[in-house]
């Protein structure tokens, strides 16, 4: 008589306990949605405040409190800025320069990284600190003697020129590095085992093995060359080679300047970096989540 | 996520930083530290290039010999050079805005000087001066560049530039503004021909000013009723006096010198040095000044978002507000800037040089003086909203002519004080340290509550360092 009353009491006690947990944990998890998406609206505020201006012409820029959405939408701050620059042609040298860098990048730091992470050799601790210790250098008091060393290749006004002083990274190195001493050696071993020589272990099985820092150098590196507009300014000397960033910073000259054009040439110009990023994220976490843990 | 927008931001932040240097040189250089880095690094190589422009200058002097400077800086009837010369002329930002003025300008040169052939390049701001300094050690130095006062008067002072004086006459001396050509005059060598120009004059937010019962058309004369002014809008309306960047020019403005005579010391840790900081601390604190050190970009955003109701700045401002804020540049007036004790106005120019490294610094500098020349000042003032340093150019009606824009307004405002107008520049190779130390204490003390008298005694104790620190 008793047990079946006391069961169901119990019951429905659990019942209830597993309804106020799960409401804790809708408010909880709410309040953590929120308090994300607020932070995300909050690093997005400039890209959002830009957007908003280049899609409002003859609107004060700076009005306060700065609009981070656009009231009304006119693109003609970005057809004009259209007009103004030849965006195709400098999508197109970017896309060259980005490409080389990227090419180069990729190979040098892949084939110095890996026998760092793997082969043993006498040295090996002390090349890497050296290398490790050129990053303290600040890569702006270089320009100079990157500049002397370009001309006395004869490169400048050519795109390796532009590629060759930022083609070998310390930090990509550094980062491979660790990825490489992710992949277990027994990898390698049965590749030796299966006979496989060492430029075809590295080709076949090791380097699928660290895709996702490969996807982090692309997109870090991909985001800089973008992003690149100094240099290639001092070692290109037809502006016709230019880089899209480089062919940008003519929008702000004292005399031809309108916020709004580059607001618009901004945006254009980021839009490729977005792409890259989506298309990339899933393996730029793991590259990064791989190389802290590493 | 974060590296992207930083990305982004850093777009923007180029751009920002670039208006500010156009109108801010003094802190330009101080604060790129790209620029810094390099200046560094020009040291060792000016000392190379120094050679190098010594020889070629020999070697020119033998090949066409004695270029009688006065005949070949005319205009027209110019000896035509003995060979083929190929001078490469690089710009700021002028293009394309000025293709078809500067294609014609050439082409008029090229024709009466047989045998020059100008090569035209234009740079962004952002860029020059790297790329400059960069070309400076190599062999591919440019003949004639354009430069602003700060950073031609750094590179003169560094020994990187030719002398002007044997290549230019009299006349092309004495037809520009003493206060500015002499700004880049070092131990009796000139440096620099001055090219467009403009001084600073008052803009005035009519509507702000009309809300706090003032009159604009009775507009301040001096500081003192400048702060007046502020102080009542401040009370009627809550918006601040203006915005401006407490560098090291606010000193000798109200008549305290930074160095001494000589230039061999700190001449500003001085009582009267004391009050003007002083000053300009009481009047952060009641509002008068907005409590930032606000550079150019930031002074355009106070002033469109309506948050001040003035604005000290030259009369290409004007091109920053109509674009990015139609609604205030419609209520916006231009009239003389109230000046402080030293009774001047800064000007703020261009100018030509020419680089040691260039291969004929004879031809070079007759094109730079053909360039700068008064009838080309003109035409070119007249084109670009800007002022000319030839003392002839001004007399045109245009610059005292009003349409009553707000463009006319600042031009004859700014015109009126061209004579009178000086460049801000120290003229020792320490210059950029030097402002860096004066504007960082003067921050600490007027943002941050420090001190008067140790904050200037702890400048000046960094200037007379850096003074003697060696540079060379």
């Amino acid at each position: 008589m008793n047990q079946p009353s006391m069961g169901r009491s119990v019951q429905s006690l659990e019942r209830e306990s597993r309804r106020s947990r799960r409401l804790r944990r809708i408010v909880t998890l709410s309040v953590g949605y929120v308090l994300l998406l607020l932070l995300a609206l909050f690093m997005m505020g400039p890209f959002l405040w830009l957007l908003s201006v280049s899609l409002m012409p003859g609107k004060n820029v700076f009005a306060f409190p700065p609009p981070i959405f656009p009231t009304f939408v006119k693109l003609t701050n970005y057809t004009e800025v259209w007009g103004f620059i030849n965006f195709p042609k400098y999508i197109g040298n970017t896309l060259i320069i980005t490409a080389l860098g990227l090419a180069l990048n990729l190979a040098l730091s892949l084939t110095t990284a890996y026998p760092l992470a793997k082969m043993r050799f006498k040295g090996r601790s002390l090349v890497f600190a050296i290398l490790v210790s050129t990053m303290i250098i600040p890569s702006s008091t270089a320009l100079v003697v990157h500049y002397l060393t370009i001309g006395w290749f004869g490169l400048i006004g050519s795109y390796i020129g532009v590629v060759l002083p930022s083609a070998v990274s310390v930090f990509n190195i550094f980062l491979m590095r660790q990825t490489f001493m992710g992949v277990p050696d027994d990898i390698r071993d049965s590749g030796k085992i299966d006979g496989a020589s060492e430029v075809r272990i590295f080709l076949r099985l090791m380097v699928p093995m660290v895709k996702p820092g490969i996807a982090v150098i692309l997109l870090l590196e991909f985001m800089a060359y973008w992003n690149n507009f100094l240099w290639p300014i001092v070692v290109l000397d037809d502006p016709g080679k230019y880089p899209l960033a480089a062919a940008l910073t003519y929008l702000n000259g004292q005399f031809a300047y309108n916020f709004g054009w580059i607001a618009a040439g901004t945006i254009l110009s980021v839009l490729p970096i977005i792409l890259v990023f989506l298309f990339t994220q899933r393996y730029y976490m793991e590259g990064i989540s791989g190389a802290v843990k590493g | 996520m974060v590296k992207q927008t930083e990305g982004k931001e850093k777009a923007v932040r180029h751009h920002t930083a670039a208006q500010e240097s156009l109108r801010r040189p003094s802190s330009a250089a101080l604060r790129k530290a790209a620029t810094a880095g390099t200046l560094g690094a020009l040291l060792l190589l000016s000392a190379a290039c120094g050679n190098n422009g010594n020889n070629s200058a020999g070697n020119d002097g033998a090949a066409s010999p004695a270029p009688t400077a006065g005949a070949s800086t005319a205009p027209s009837g110019s000896p035509a050079p003995a060979k083929d010369v190929k001078l490469e002329f690089w710009t700021i930002s002028l293009q394309p805005k000025f293709n078809d003025f500067f294609n014609k300008l050439i082409d008029e040169y090229e024709q009466g000087h047989p045998g020059v052939t100008i090569d035209w390049k234009d740079y962004p701001y952002d860029a020059i001066q790297a790329k400059l300094l960069a070309t400076a050690g190599g062999k591919n130095s440019p003949d004639v560049v354009n430069l602003n006062t700060e950073f031609a008067s750094q590179l003169a002072s560094k020994g990187a530039l030719a002398d002007l004086n044997p290549l230019i006459g009299d006349e092309v001396k004495t037809s520009f503004f003493d206060g500015i050509y002499n700004s880049t005059v070092f131990d009796g060598k000139a440096y620099a021909l001055p090219w467009y120009t403009g001084t600073q004059v008052l803009y005035m937010n009519t509507s702000l000013v009309k809300k706090a019962g003032l009159d604009p058309a009775n507009p301040p004369k001096t500081k003192e009723e400048l702060y007046e002014w502020s102080r009542q809008i401040k009370a009627k309306t809550g918006a601040s006096g203006y915005a401006t960047q407490f560098g090291a020019n606010i000193l000798p403005s109200e008549g305290v010198p930074i160095l001494d005579e000589a230039r061999t010391g700190a001449a500003f840790n001085t009582d009267a040095g004391a009050a003007v900081v002083q000053q300009l601390k009481t009047l952060v604190d009641e509002g008068v000044i907005v409590k930032d050190d606000a550079k150019f970009d930031k002074q355009i955003q106070y002033f469109s978002s309506e948050q001040v109701a003035f604005e000290l700045s030259g009369p290409s401002f004007i091109n920053f507000l109509k674009t990015s804020a139609p609604d205030v540049y419609k209520n916006t007036i231009a009239v003389p800037l109230p000046t402080g004790k030293a009774d001047l106005r800064y000007s703020n120019s261009m100018n030509l040089v020419v680089p040691k490294g260039s291969k004929d610094p004879q031809a070079a500098a007759d094109f730079a003086a053909f360039v700068t020349n008064a009838d080309n000042q003109t035409a070119f003032s007249k084109d670009s909203n800007t002022l000319p340093a030839t003392k002839k150019s001004i007399e045109d009606p245009f610059f005292s002519e009003s349409d009553n824009t707000l463009e006319s307004q600042a031009k004859i405002a700014s015109a009126q004080s061209l004579d009178k107008a000086q460049e801000y520049y120290l003229g020792i190779p320490a210059a950029g340290d030097i402002n860096t130390a004066v504007s960082k204490e003067l921050q600490n003390i007027i943002l941050n509550g420090g001190d008067v008298k140790k904050g200037l005694e702890a400048a000046a104790a960094k200037v007379n360092e850096a003074i003697k620190a060696p540079t060379k």
